[in-house]
């Protein structure tokens, strides 16, 4: 980790993505249709943004300025939800609206402020990046381990069934088994890319346990009598783990990609929830609208910076580990 | 050499069985069948349905399904569709030139984009655009190739900005901008590819050796050092295919382009088992020949190989 931070490039991927996951932490802060704090018919309420209280509910921003004694708004004054029918915003013409000083980032046709959907779509983007791919090297280490400890028989089957998913083209197994579970919450999304994508560690995991298994400190430990899944554990795996953790970096990265091409395919998470994969959808839905470029644009930037910060995370721990050696 | 071929080519026999049957095991995954689908809305009664069921062989028990659908897929024949009764094969006859013609010319373009590229880069690494173009590589591999084709459309498609390309469909230009979207991807990962080998190839002695021997750089870099850079970039041909592959069915969808992926994508919406069954058995052959002929391409580019197998 410390070396990661004396590296330039770590350092900046690390800060870019710390600032992402704390916007992503405390959406409900930064965007809300409800305020930070505020006092209204003699009742002060805090962090209704967060808590959601059924008194005011039905309420926004915009509705309790002028009924409330005083008010702590959001930076983002809007929620991600909030479409024209709710905040109730009068204006010449109908949405999608321009950037201006109200919608920092413009709104979609619906009226929702793109900036709020942004700020709680990352939640959705970084954590199936990040589930994925931790699923994806929990399955990857499991069968690559076995698969070069065993060799033989076993191995031969594992190598196939590996060679089977990386020669399948993956989408229209995610787009069938999406389908099939017909389910579009998070889950199911997370499970069925992490299932997809762990022969890239698998076959990494196989090859390193191969040539650490002729290695003097594992014949020791075999000589002192360790069983073959304590061998796997804590002598093959730890071993094996640098360049694994390069892979799954670069991993998160291209997991964030493909959920914006399912959400655009219309099985990634559901619709009303904010995703960037969403989002873009949304601007392609909305290319008749032309010169809504704000619709495209920020979401892209968005993920374009995430991935980046992600994939130069991945050549900083790169460079670590090589000069660990 | 022969017999490498040989023992190849039967290697491949179980990887095309295990992918037919995950094809198959996914179709019969999904919940109900096409007859539920169509019919529930009508309501024939159960007999209608099961009439149906029998005549389409949907009836008979999963494994003689299977076998009997593999039966016929060694004779090329997979069926009918369920929902237009059209022969698959009609349907992928008409499909697959298409998606052909557009990730075949992506595959041309951006391999051979790259190759030039990436010489560039590796041998002007230190030129100041040499590291802005670098830098804008890394950029490009993070961008969604969905989003590019989303501001392609945006900018050259639409009355607003340029009006040049037909916003569906191949005719009139329109295979233009799929390309592009497709040439993206493989360009980002080929270029890095090629400059990584080729940075690697030239500190080699070999390098240093026809350097001193006066051998003009031009002719070191791409006669020595190139060729010998290539192996992992072929390789990396044939393992890119499956992700061109996948996504053409975003860039079909997106550009209204009836090809193999828009064509599994819809059969899979509507249960048409035997056309994405069709598709995928295809793909599947496909991805399979290229990296076949990925690994014999391998022994005419470097006889080491050709001797360490034949040995």
């Amino acid at each position: 980790m410390k070396r990661l931070w004396r590296d330039r490039g770590g350092k900046w991927a690390l800060l870019a993505l710390l600032f992402m996951s704390l916007t992503a932490l405390f959406a409900d802060v930064l965007a809300s249709d409800l305020p930070l704090a505020v006092r209204v018919d003699g009742t002060t309420w805090w962090l209704p943004c967060v808590t959601k209280p059924a008194a005011l509910r039905g309420q926004s921003q915009l509705s309790l300025a002028s009924s409330a004694e005083w008010m702590w708004r959001t930076p983002i004054h809007f929620g991600p939800l909030q479409t024209l029918a709710v905040t109730g915003e009068d204006r010449p013409t109908p949405p999608p609206w321009a950037p201006d000083e109200t919608h920092w980032l413009g709104t979609d046709e619906l009226g929702r402020d793109v900036a709020a959907r942004l700020v709680h779509g990352a939640r959705v983007s970084l954590l199936v990046g990040l589930l994925t791919m931790i699923i994806a090297v929990g399955v990857g280490l499991l069968i690559g381990g076995i698969a070069g400890y065993a060799g033989g028989l076993t191995d031969v089957v594992l190598s196939r069934v590996l060679e089977v998913m990386q020669t399948f083209p993956l989408v229209f197994f995610l787009i069938a088994l999406l389908s099939v579970l017909r389910t579009q919450s998070l889950w199911p999304l997370v499970i069925a890319l992490g299932l997809t994508r762990w022969t890239e560690v698998a076959r990494l995991v196989r090859a390193e346990v191969l040539s650490l298994e002729s290695r003097e400190f594992v014949l020791a430990a075999r000589a002192l009598g360790a069983s073959p899944a304590r061998i796997i554990a804590r002598h093959l795996i730890p071993n094996a783990l640098g360049p694994v953790l390069v892979v799954a970096t670069f991993g998160v990265g291209s997991a964030i990609l493909l959920e914006t091409a399912l959400s655009f395919l219309g099985i990634g998470v559901a619709p009303p929830t904010a995703s960037w994969g969403e989002l873009l959808t949304e601007a392609h839905r909305t290319l008749h609208h032309p010169g809504a470029w704000w619709l495209a644009v920020f979401p892209g930037l968005a993920i374009a910076l995430t991935v980046l910060s992600v994939n130069a995370l991945g050549e900083a721990v790169r460079r670590s580990s090589n000069s660990a050696r | 050499m022969r017999r490498y071929v040989l023992r190849r080519l039967l290697l491949m026999i179980p990887t095309f069985l295990g992918i037919t049957l995950l094809t198959f095991v996914i179709a019969q995954l999904a919940p109900g069948d096409p007859f539920q689908l169509d019919l529930e809305v009508v309501g024939p009664g159960q007999a209608v349905i099961d009439l149906q069921r029998t005549s389409k062989g949907l009836d008979a028990p999963l494994p003689l399904q299977f076998g009997r659908w593999l039966s016929r897929v060694v004779r090329f024949d997979f069926g009918r569709s369920f929902i237009d009764q059209r022969p698959v094969t009609e349907k992928l006859g008409e499909a697959a030139p298409r998606t052909a013609l557009v990730a075949g010319l992506a595959l041309v373009l951006g391999f051979g984009l790259a190759v030039p590229l990436g010489v560039l880069l590796a041998t002007r690494a230190r030129r100041w655009w040499a590291r802005v173009l670098s830098v804008l590589l890394v950029a490009a591999w993070s961008v969604p190739t969905f989003w590019i084709a989303v501001i392609l459309l945006m900018l050259f498609a639409g009355p607003r900005y340029f009006d040049w390309f037909p916003v569906q469909g191949l005719a009139e230009g329109g295979f233009v901008l799929p390309v592009i979207c497709l040439t993206w991807p493989t360009l980002v990962v080929a270029t890095r590819q090629v400059r990584s080998a080729l940075e690697d190839a030239l500190a080699q002695d070999y390098v240093k050796a026809a350097r001193a021997r006066g051998i003009p750089e031009r002719r070191v870099v791409w006669r020595h050092a190139l060729r010998n850079s290539l192996l992992p970039v072929v390789t990396m041909l044939g393992l890119h295919l499956p992700h061109l592959v996948g996504g053409s069915v975003v860039i079909e969808r997106i550009f209204g382009i009836p090809g193999m992926g828009l064509l599994a994508f819809d059969a899979i919406g509507t249960r048409d088992y035997p056309t994405v069954m069709g598709v995928a058995t295809v793909m599947a052959l496909v991805t399979m020949l290229s990296m076949l002929l990925v690994d014999l391409a391998y022994g005419f580019i470097d006889p080491r190989i050709r001797l360490e197998r034949s040995a």
